[in-house]
């Protein structure tokens, strides 16, 4: 277990060196937040009876996983095996499972810490209403965060280099997070987006979320493809992940 | 798990003059191909107890991919290898936990600093040396704030020869150390190479330089193609020749300007 810990340890402290992937995660959902709060948290029938706030957060703590897990960490691996960084790890005793384990654990603290940050902003700023059940709140956080974790390692173990991650994940990730709901709720969008929406696993992280979070409510379907995102992504990713560029 | 020196290799005498005991490498018909193309085609050779030992050639020769069967990186087509007594493909990290490595093209992050670096590899060993001492003794003490960007490259080379020793190894492969070092850097780091030969570890140095294998190996082989063209002491290898890189480039085929 040690050198996870320490793996773990100098990959979070190499993360907040590069302060520009540090502020796209953590300030862009602080600013919506922000843009947003001047409305108010008040009841929306619109969006059965929770506030606007209440009715964002739990998209924005998807959009901090997602863009930490799929921007971040696949990035930071596709970079590590172009620029020999893995190769110079598989010929020490590290265990693969140990290095690919830390980069999990690094950008599992980072959206950690960027869901604590924007929560308390919002509960203490913007009145944000506490989750309506905490169990099912966190099942639907711990699903969501698995998923996308699984997502980034997939894009990281079929993406040959920096440039088709970064190409990819763009492509992928940045329709994702406007259709998905992580943004905007979902019901403020046009119909073919809300359609594109319906196929991608974010959408679900969301819904589940804010279920959850708003009403109380456990969405086992989207629990449902949530898991079966994680439980099928992770061993093909580590099946086709290859430790070196040609 | 410590002392098991009773491998079947361990008493089988040493060919030739200079018998230092056990062999620490002994590779015999070594084959491995990428598709079609033949990378090493019928490799053996045997590296014995602390001596450095040169595998020379030119680029695309072979080299590189005989030190990567050697440390269980790739799987040899055909052959053996036996690496400290173990098969290396078969047990991997047990040869790579007492194999110091160092690879060609290989870094670390950009922003790592030295410490991290130790502190990392340094995990993998169970703290088998202190890292603040091998900083000290490579001269990476008032670096170990600095970022693996930040370093040059005679830096960077005592970095990864520091790294490569974490282990406490008995042999280290250093795979084209000096390649891309200014003279001077390069003189540096040959002294650091001698310097691990009187600590008694065995050296298996992969080097296209003939210069630097004239200076520090006792013994070497040149691969051309997929197969060892010559070998034996640096002498012998340059016979008749001027030097060693005339030997060289006559062996090789190449034409001498």
């Amino acid at each position: 277990m040690r050198p996870l810990a320490v793996l773990t340890r100098v990959e979070s402290a190499l993360l907040l060196r590069e302060p520009a992937a540090v502020l796209f995660t953590l300030a862009l959902p602080l600013v919506l937040l922000t843009l947003n709060g001047a409305q108010g948290n008040a009841p929306d029938p619109d969006l059965g009876g929770a506030g606007v706030i209440d009715a964002l957060v739990p998209g924005y703590l998807v959009y901090v996983m997602a863009t930490s897990a799929i921007m971040g960490m696949a990035e930071t691996l596709a970079d590590y095996r172009d620029r020999g960084v893995l190769r110079r790890m598989r010929i020490s005793p590290l265990r693969p499972w140990q290095i690919l384990g830390s980069h999990a654990l690094t950008h599992l603290a980072m959206s950690a810490v960027g869901a604590v940050v924007l929560v308390a902003v919002a509960a203490t700023a913007f009145d944000l209403r506490l989750p309506a059940s905490w169990a099912a709140t966190s099942t639907a956080l711990l699903l969501a965060a698995a998923s996308t974790v699984a997502t980034g390692f997939l894009l990281a173990a079929v993406l040959p280099t920096v440039r088709t991650t970064q190409a990819v994940a763009a492509v992928l990730y940045f329709p994702a997070i406007f259709v998905s709901g992580a943004l905007f709720p979902r019901e403020a969008l046009p119909e073919f987006a809300q359609r594109i929406g319906d196929v991608l696993p974010m959408t679900y992280a969301v819904r589940a979320l804010r279920e959850a979070w708003t009403d109380g409510v456990v969405d086992w379907p989207a629990l449902g493809i949530l898991a079966s995102v994680t439980v099928v992504a992770t061993p093909v990713a580590v099946r086709v992940f290859r430790w070196e560029s040609n | 798990m410590v002392g098991m020196d009773s491998g079947t290799n361990g008493t089988a005498p040493a060919s030739g003059g200079g018998s230092r005991g056990a062999a620490i490498i002994e590779i015999t018909d070594l084959r491995k191909a990428y598709g079609a193309t033949v990378a090493v085609d019928g490799i053996s050779l045997r590296v014995d107890r602390g001596e450095v030992f040169g595998v020379l050639g030119p680029n695309g020769a072979g080299k590189t991919t005989t030190v990567e069967c050697a440390v269980g990186l790739r799987r040899p087509d055909g052959g053996t290898v036996r690496v400290l007594g173990m098969d290396p493909a078969a047990d991997p990290e047990r040869v790579r936990r007492r194999v110091g490595i160092q690879l060609q093209q290989a870094v670390l992050p950009q922003r790592m600093t030295v410490r991290e670096a130790m502190a990392v590899f340094a995990s993998a060993y169970r703290g088998v040396v202190d890292p603040a001492a091998l900083l000290d003794e490579w001269g990476l003490r008032e670096h170990r704030r600095t970022a693996f960007g930040k370093l040059s490259g005679g830096q960077r080379q005592r970095l990864f020869i520091a790294l490569a020793l974490l282990g406490d190894p008995e042999v280290v492969v250093l795979d084209e150390l000096t390649t891309g070092l200014d003279p001077a850097a390069r003189r540096d780091t040959w002294s650091l190479v001698r310097g691990l030969r009187t600590r008694g570890v065995t050296v298996v140095l992969v080097t296209h330089a003939m210069d630097e294998a004239e200076m520090l190996c006792d013994r070497l082989v040149v691969i051309d193609r997929g197969r060892i063209v010559a070998e034996g002491a640096p002498d012998a290898v340059r016979g008749e020749h001027r030097s060693l890189e005339t030997a060289y480039l006559a062996l090789t085929g190449t034409e001498v300007a």
